[in-house]
């Protein structure tokens, strides 16, 4: 049952189903991000369809796509600093969040409690360190009450542990029945949490699957791991 | 028990307003008292500006013209000697502000930044120039509005709105429609991410804060008596409006309240002191290089800053290594 399918770049078609976690792996500018943008509605494409839950929303704005139950985070950390880590939660709880009342997955203290918030929800969010920043855009967006999450390198700038910390959220997340797709250039996290994966290259799909069958395909090898096997 | 415990703050606070009634209307002809009306009405309006400027950021240069609408709502009918209600117009003056807002806020919140402060700037002078030319409108002759209102009324019921709206918009800020001003101020593209419609958001924050500038427009006029479209739609009123937050502290409720008290203040001092024309706005420019000099977000976060200096909280010096 597909819940999303898209044409990407030129003559590619990707979709993800639901209940799954995808991982999207590429170099750099091989359009990563770029598809991100495409399924949140930040980017309209300028060919193509963009299905979600079997309707076209290509051209829909963010904040229609996000009321309909997609949920963003950026690479580059970006809570809103002058709030605290609850105040974020509550802004899209009542925003996005408010389109799909009673369907709720965990309220507000839940969302601190599994973002590992809960004693830090009433500091304001610029004098967090970095995870807890990380964790503070996740608890926005769970607060979304998102069907699908999208990830962007939530791993980028952090410690081994942090990693680890954030690979447990993330099952977690996925067990309450979100699908999930993540970029991430650590092929590690992409084998342990992913149950499929696209190889992204200069714009086009060079391979996808499996994790660990993608992870020897001498295609993907060459372009992404630079010759060198994991 | 608590009748008991309470009697004395009962007994303070009336002596206090004794006090305050004494000091205001007994001894210099009520000056004083004009002053504090003034300095209410000013802050009225510019907490509605604060909502727009300060907390969803997009810096707008012609309020006064919320304010003079507020104020020929008022003018107008009583000009035309329409047998209204004033404090009836005075808040109707404040709904056509807001109306009007609304309607200009398709346009004019298509764009932010630079482009819309100059919008809003052009706005402003449009409205004088159209009263200025209109002789129906009782050009730069300007409407004397003669009205039977209690001047103490009048003057405790200006002091008891500033306080409501000051505590209203503190209300306002901490609710979810407040904290979405917040969130597009940081960050626009991550808020428009969790479902916020940032048009929207903006526009909530315009009207709102056009309605209590047309209110303080028209109490403006039914206490002084008089409008003209300089006094009304002049971008010295519109200066006035948002020096207030930013001297005080953008974004701030208290600062507000002390940014405009200071400005109004400086205001009336130089009009007096300095012997020459246009000595006001030199005397406020003045005050606000040394302010952005001294502490730029505003004196009330710096004065806020300073006491947790003083205090020697160890959390303060890393905010400043990192500004460093």
């Amino acid at each position: 049952m597909a819940f999303g399918g898209m044409e990407l770049f030129s003559g590619i078609n990707l979709s993800f189903e639901k209940d799954k976690v995808y991982g999207i792996i590429g170099t750099n500018g091989s359009g990563k991000t770029t598809l991100f943008n495409i399924i949140c509605g930040v980017l309209t494409p300028t060919h193509g369809q963009v299905f979600y839950e079997g309707n076209e929303v290509t051209g829909m704005k963010p904040w229609q796509l996000s009321r309909k139950g997609i949920g963003r985070c950026f690479q580059m950390v970006k809570p809103f600093n002058s709030l605290t880590p609850y105040e974020n939660a509550r802004v899209a709880r009542s925003s996005a969040g408010h389109y799909s009342k009673g369907e709720e997955k965990f309220s507000l203290d839940e969302i601190m409690e599994l973002t590992g918030l809960k004693d830090k929800r009433n500091i304001v969010t610029s004098e967090l360190s970095l995870p807890d920043k990380k964790n503070t855009e996740i608890a926005r967006a769970l607060a979304c009450n998102p069907k699908i999450m999208l990830f962007d390198e939530v791993s980028c700038g952090l410690s081994g542990e942090e990693i680890y910390a954030r690979m447990d959220l993330m099952r977690k997340i996925a067990d309450y029945g979100i699908s999930i797709i993540v970029i991430e250039h650590i092929m590690m996290f992409i084998k342990e949490i992913c149950d499929e994966v696209v190889v992204l290259h200069a714009g086009s799909i060079i391979s996808s699957g499996d994790p660990s069958v993608v992870a020897q395909d001498p295609k993907v090898i060459e372009a992404y791991l630079g010759g060198r096997k994991l | 028990m608590k009748n008991n415990k309470l009697r004395p703050y009962i007994i303070a606070g009336l002596i206090a307003i004794a006090a305050y009634m004494v000091l205001l209307f007994g001894s210099d002809g009520g000056y004083l008292s004009n002053f504090i009306v003034y300095v209410c009405l000013f802050i009225i309006a510019s907490q509605g500006w604060n909502l727009l400027g300060g907390y969803v950021g997009e810096i707008s240069f012609g309020h006064a013209v919320f304010w003079g609408i507020g104020a020929y709502t008022v003018g107008l009918p009583i000009g035309y000697d329409l047998n209204i209600s004033p404090l009836l117009l005075a808040f109707a003056g404040a709904a056509v502000a807001a109306l009007f807002a609304w309607i200009i806020s398709y346009p004019l919140l298509r764009v932010r930044g630079f482009p819309f402060l100059v919008g809003t700037y052009g706005l402003g002078v449009v409205f004088e120039k159209v009263f200025v030319a209109s002789p129906k409108l009782f050009a730069t002759k300007g409407v004397f509005v003669a009205n039977d209102l209690n001047r103490f009324f009048l003057h405790g019921m200006i002091f008891v709105l500033m306080i409501v709206v000051t505590v209203g918009v503190k209300w306002l800020t901490d609710k979810d429609l407040g904290l979405r001003f917040k969130a597009v101020r940081d960050v626009p593209e991550a808020a428009e991410m969790v479902g916020v419609n940032i048009y929207h958001t903006k526009t909530a924050a315009l009207v709102i804060g056009a309605f209590l500038c047309g209110l303080a427009g028209g109490l403006y006029v039914l206490y002084s008596g008089f409008i003209n479209p300089t006094t009304a739609f002049d971008s010295s009123v519109s200066i006035s409006i948002l020096m207030g937050p930013y001297i005080g502290g953008i974004g701030t409720v208290l600062g507000t309240v002390f940014g405009t008290s200071i400005v109004i203040a400086i205001q009336e001092w130089a009009r007096s002191a300095l012997p020459f024309t246009g000595g006001q706005h030199m005397a406020l420019g003045l005050l606000l290089i040394i302010i952005m000099m001294v502490s730029r977000e505003g004196l009330f976060p710096g004065l806020r800053k300073l006491a947790l200096k003083l205090s020697g909280k160890t959390k303060d010096k890393t905010k400043e290594k990192k500004a460093a």
